[in-house]
């Protein structure tokens, strides 16, 4: 789970970010109008423009130029800009796009809370599967996979941390079919026609560069509050 | 002048001079065309090696193997010389290793133990990659669920069980056949039924027996078995009858032993709820089962009726009078 709630924190402080600058951009704004016509007001200047000029024009170095104006908005424009791009960034990384159908499925009906459920964790699963294996990073497969799944997943990290490779998943699309929901909703069975690009590195060289068409035969069981894969298995066609 | 008083000698000095200076340029446009035709040859030795190299990296090549089953020993040949390095992706497995082309690469059993897609690919110059399948093997144990732990007797479609059969390294066989399940009380066979699997599950839903006390439900394929238990307890209480007697206090009342409808005794701790409706209104105690039997003390006066109910099963009513 830890890919998730990472990419959550990630979001979530891209928003705030956003949220954050967004209105320090509109205090700003509007504080510095509001100083700038007090100001002209003040001088009984008839507009401001002609204030600042006729400050510029005495000497005066006025408080708020029009430059520094500029310049504030222009820094907060970028970090508007950096907040939009922290909150695309792993947005895009993680682009996994699952359809599924269930309406084959039996002998037990999947009902629409539960779909949207196996939906929901079934992609996380993906998520963190396409995490672990291009960072190497073990951890991620802890929530979403169990048993079988979880194994091989974990062999895949530790060889390819032994031969320096790394694979990469993008751009995923999975269209998945409950084939089976058994009659206590102990197990679900799907069947998922994925297509992806298939990359996989040695070190930095991209070694293998292929967009696949995968059929997997996934086994997935319900945790405490989620449902897990237990079984992920490749196989040439249904 | 002198050359317009000797015309023929100056035009032959003249002409001498023309021919030397003729011959200095012809040798200058004849070094340049060497130049050309050296440039030409190395450039055309420059694509011919490339085309040599082209050629010789698209003599590397790879046959992956059509079959394979988990866990087995495979071998994919190559083609092509020199050196590369071999790359075996797929699932559980990552491997890399320096392989001398135009030889067998041995892939070991240990690394193909993972049912699914495998990449091999050879790089040397460039890439050169194949992708085979290895399918599970033959069923080496049974994952068996099976569902409720404790159920009533008699209960429509109660009992249900799912398996799914795995080879020896954990792969889904999804085609292992016909599992046989086999529903067992004491001696008495309840069901036998053989089941093909379809897309790797089989499963079965039955009623539960008659009789309370463990259940044995068995799913076997080939020699392989799973054995799981089940509880089968009395369903709903049946025909419920009660007697009664006052006390100096109120009343007793207590059941008959209390049985479901087909003769299971009810288990202790099931609750009875005794209902006492007399001149000042209704009262009701709730007792549980115990030995068999439920219990319970009145508080009333004058003349009461009893009834008694567990679940949704009623029993009899019992009339005492205010003397009795």
């Amino acid at each position: 789970m830890i890919p998730t709630s990472f990419l959550t924190a990630m979001n979530t402080i891209a928003m705030a970010m956003i949220g954050l600058t967004l209105i320090a951009i509109t205090t700003i704004s509007v504080t510095t109008v509001a100083m700038t016509v007090s100001y002209a007001r003040r001088r009984r200047v008839p507009s401001i423009r002609s204030s600042i000029r006729s400050r510029a024009s005495s000497g005066i170095t006025p408080q708020i130029t029009p430059r520094a104006i500029s310049r504030i908005i222009s820094r907060m424009t970028a970090l508007l800009a950096a907040s939009v791009f922290l909150f695309c960034a792993p947005r895009s990384n993680a682009a996994v796009n699952v359809d599924m159908s269930v309406s084959h499925a039996g002998p037990r009906a999947v009902e629409p809370l539960l779909e949207r459920g196996i939906l929901r964790d079934y992609r996380i699963a993906w998520i963190s599967l396409a995490h672990a294996l291009e960072f190497n990073a073990a951890d991620a497969l802890s929530g979403p996979f169990v048993s079988t799944a979880r194994d091989t997943l974990m062999n895949n990290v530790s060889s390819q941390r032994r031969s320096g490779l790394s694979t990469r998943y993008l751009n995923q699309n999975h269209k998945v079919e409950a084939v089976y929901y058994a009659p206590e909703g102990d197990v679900i069975e799907l069947h998922d026609a994925a297509d992806y690009q298939l990359q996989i590195l040695d070190g930095g060289k991209l070694i293998h560069d292929e967009h696949v068409v995968m059929h997997y035969v996934v086994l997935m069981t319900p945790a405490a509050d989620h449902w897990v894969v237990r079984q992920l298995q490749a196989v040439p066609q249904f | 002048m002198r050359r317009e008083n000797h015309p023929g000698r100056g035009f032959a000095a003249a002409a001498k001079a023309a021919v030397g200076r003729e011959s200095g340029s012809a040798a200058v446009n004849r070094c340049a065309t060497q130049n050309r035709i050296r440039l030409a040859f190395y450039f055309c030795l420059s694509v011919a090696l490339s085309t040599l190299s082209a050629s010789i990296s698209a003599a590397q090549d790879l046959r992956a193997p059509s079959a394979v089953t988990a866990g087995e020993a495979v071998s994919i040949s190559t083609t092509g010389s020199g050196k590369a390095t071999f790359y075996l992706v797929g699932p559980g497995v990552s491997n890399k290793s320096d392989v001398a082309l135009g030889n067998e690469i041995s892939l070991r059993g240990q690394d193909l133990r993972d049912a699914g897609q495998y990449f091999a690919i050879l790089c040397s110059d460039s890439c050169h990659s194949a992708s085979f399948f290895v399918a599970p093997a033959k069923p080496a144990s049974l994952a068996f669920l099976v569902h409720p732990s404790r159920v009533p007797v008699a209960a429509s479609d109660a009992v249900s069980g799912v398996a799914l059969a795995f080879d020896q390294f954990g792969n889904l066989n999804l085609d292992p056949g016909t599992i046989n399940f086999q529903l067992t009380a004491g001696k008495t066979s309840l069901l036998s039924r053989d089941v093909a699997a379809h897309d790797g599950v089989a499963w079965f839903r039955t009623t539960s027996g008659k009789s309370a006390g463990p259940l044995q439900v068995v799913a076997s394929i080939g020699e392989l078995s799973a054995r799981r238990n089940v509880q089968e307890v009395a369903s709903e209480p049946c025909n419920l009858r009660i007697a009664g007697q006052r006390t100096k206090d109120g009343l007793v009342v207590q059941t008959e032993p209390v049985h479901d409808c087909a003769g299971n005794p009810v288990p202790d701790g099931t609750i009875v709820s005794f209902t006492a409706t007399d001149a000042s209104g209704k009262s009701t105690v709730d007792a549980p089962i115990k030995h068999g039997i439920a219990r319970a003390e009145i508080a009333a006066s004058g003349p009461v009726v009893v009834s008694v109910a567990s679940g949704v099963a009623m029993g009899n009513e019992l009339h005492i009078g205010g003397g009795q």
